[in-house]
């Protein structure tokens, strides 16, 4: 049931990456008046893209004031590098934004490595009851889990490898292509391919690890299946 | 059948882990890769791959569990709502001009000359703070054997009678050698000071702490013409601190007339030394900004 209902949220995905394609028009008309100094209509570019931008950021770096600073890096970035976008019709803006994302996002935490106390997954292993959306007040990530399984999944996501983790958010979250993930996180599509297959199989295992996930996720699995056969 | 699944884990095996193609058999299953890379579908997979997927799934409820399992993690992924905004990330100019680059490139211009922009303003800015440091060292210098110097030379002039040598290297002095208290009581402080010329040693023994900032004063006015207009502020600020310690240097040092006469010498020139440095410097902290990183 509550996989149904998840089952029928799930175009809404695909539906952005549609939307993008849709609003290119737009977004082209956008980008030409921003490239004569017009610096509204770039902050409707960035209206258009900003949640997406910083979702990316968000989900890869597991900090919100992390995510902001690279969600506004990036705007600044491709105000100054608008003219490298070469696409005069304005297709793969959002993918554009996104390769300046995801270069900022990595340089951060790279350098975020280095100083592990200020990491969240650092945090989340004194306490994790900061991560637990049930804690609304300390929860760091409000990402607005709908259920329990998207709340243990989030918290998965934080346990895999970096650049699994953003081969997932790009194509399992947002919905992009093999293509444009190889183009944005600059890997080749057969990485591209082994880093979501990896990230998928190793998010599976870390939900089957806890007995809480454990179980909602074999009843939605059982749901999916019966599904299926349906 | 059997046959089409050994040629697939045989491949599957001569390409372990580390490549990029998945793992498509784990032992006599399918691996969870494998089947992650199955679940996207058409394409992904070769056609005898796909049949022999197809044809284990159907027999393997094993295999299925996992199956459904990776489409739940898919599902759930995309159903994964996007995370609300803290707040708009709208630019503002001032966020623009923060940043400390051009605020917009011009049309038809290389993002090769905004990057290379952006590395000469960060190397300008490195070069600027040590200039700075350096600077502010000089500045310091300059004027502590301003001091020095200033404090000595009143001394000399009171005490005994001034050397002709000394004289010419301080170009702008005003008096002639014969009276050296009106020296003392020059342009700054004619008012402050008595003349007191017939007592030398009095004289260099008596000054009151106003007066002796007159005297650094004036040694530091004619500093200021001989190195071009160095700022005034921070020699007033000297100024209020030294007069409490010259008057008692001045006793004990008035004495020793011929080691005081080379000495301010050296130290005049190592002055004007500083003093270029410190102009070169200025200078050059001025221009900076002004050369264009084309060249």
């Amino acid at each position: 049931m509550l996989f149904g209902l998840r089952r029928q949220q799930r175009p809404a995905v695909p539906a952005v990456a549609s939307e993008v394609s849709a609003a290119a028009d737009d977004d082209a008309a956008l980008i030409a008046r921003a490239r004569a100094g017009d610096l509204d209509a770039f902050n409707g570019l960035v209206a258009r893209h900003e949640r997406a931008v910083y979702g990316v950021c968000l989900r890869y770096l597991r900090s919100p004031e992390a995510a902001e600073d690279a969600a506004q890096d990036t705007f600044i970035r491709a105000w100054r590098a608008l003219d490298t976008f070469r696409n005069d019709n304005g297709d793969g803006f959002r993918s554009w934004l996104l390769t300046i994302a995801a270069n900022r996002a990595r340089d951060m935490l790279r350098s975020n490595v280095r100083r592990p106390a200020d990491s969240l997954d650092a945090r989340l292993d004194d306490e994790e009851q900061t991560w637990e959306p049930e804690a609304p007040d300390e929860a760091p990530l409000d990402f607005a889990a709908r259920d329990e399984l998207g709340a243990h999944l989030e918290r998965a996501l934080g346990q895999i490898s970096p650049d699994q983790r953003l081969a997932i958010i790009l194509g399992d979250i947002h919905g992009h292509s093999y293509d444009e993930i190889a183009a944005i996180t600059g890997v080749a599509i057969g990485t591209v391919k082994s880093r979501i297959n990896r990230g998928r199989a190793r998010l599976r295992e870390l939900l089957l690890a806890d007995s809480t996930a454990r179980e909602l996720f074999n009843r939605s699995g059982r749901q999916e299946s019966d599904e299926g056969r349906g | 059948m059997d046959d089409a699944d050994n040629d697939i884990q045989r491949r599957s095996n001569g390409a372990p882990d580390g490549g990029d193609r998945a793992t498509l058999w784990q032992g006599e299953h399918l691996h969870p890769e494998g089947l992650s890379e199955y679940l996207d579908g058409a394409g992904l997979l070769r056609a005898s791959e796909r049949d022999a997927v197809r044809a284990h799934l159907a027999d393997c409820a094993e295999c299925r569990a996992v199956l459904s399992d990776l489409q739940a993690v898919v599902a759930s992924l995309a159903a994964l709502p996007l995370p609300a905004l803290p707040r708009s990330f709208a630019l503002t100019p001032d966020m623009l001009e923060a940043r400390d680059l051009p605020q917009q490139l011009e049309v038809g211009q290389k993002p090769i000359d905004m990057l290379a922009t952006a590395a000469w303003r960060r190397r300008q800015i490195a070069l600027t703070r040590y200039a700075s440091v350096v600077a502010a060292v000089l500045l310091v210098l300059v004027f502590g054997i301003d001091l020095l110097t200033g404090g000595s030379e009143n001394a000399d002039q009171a005490a005994f009678n001034v050397p002709e040598a000394f004289q010419q290297t301080s170009s702008s002095a005003p008096a002639p050698p014969q009276e050296p208290g009106e020296r003392n009581a020059a342009p700054a402080e004619g008012d402050a000071t008595p003349p007191a010329t017939e007592d030398a040693p009095a004289a260099s023994a008596e000054p009151t702490p106003a007066a002796a900032a007159g005297a650094a004063e004036d040694a530091a006015a004619t500093e200021a013409t001989d190195d071009v207009a160095l700022s005034t502020a921070p020699d007033e600020d000297k100024d209020g601190k030294e007069p409490s310690t010259t008057p008692a240097d001045e006793v004990t040092v008035a004495p020793s007339t011929d080691a005081q006469r080379s000495e301010p010498d050296m130290l005049r020139l190592l002055q004007f030394g500083l003093a270029l440095g410190l102009a070169w410097l200025l200078a050059a902290l001025v221009l900076l900004p002004r050369i264009s990183p084309r060249r």
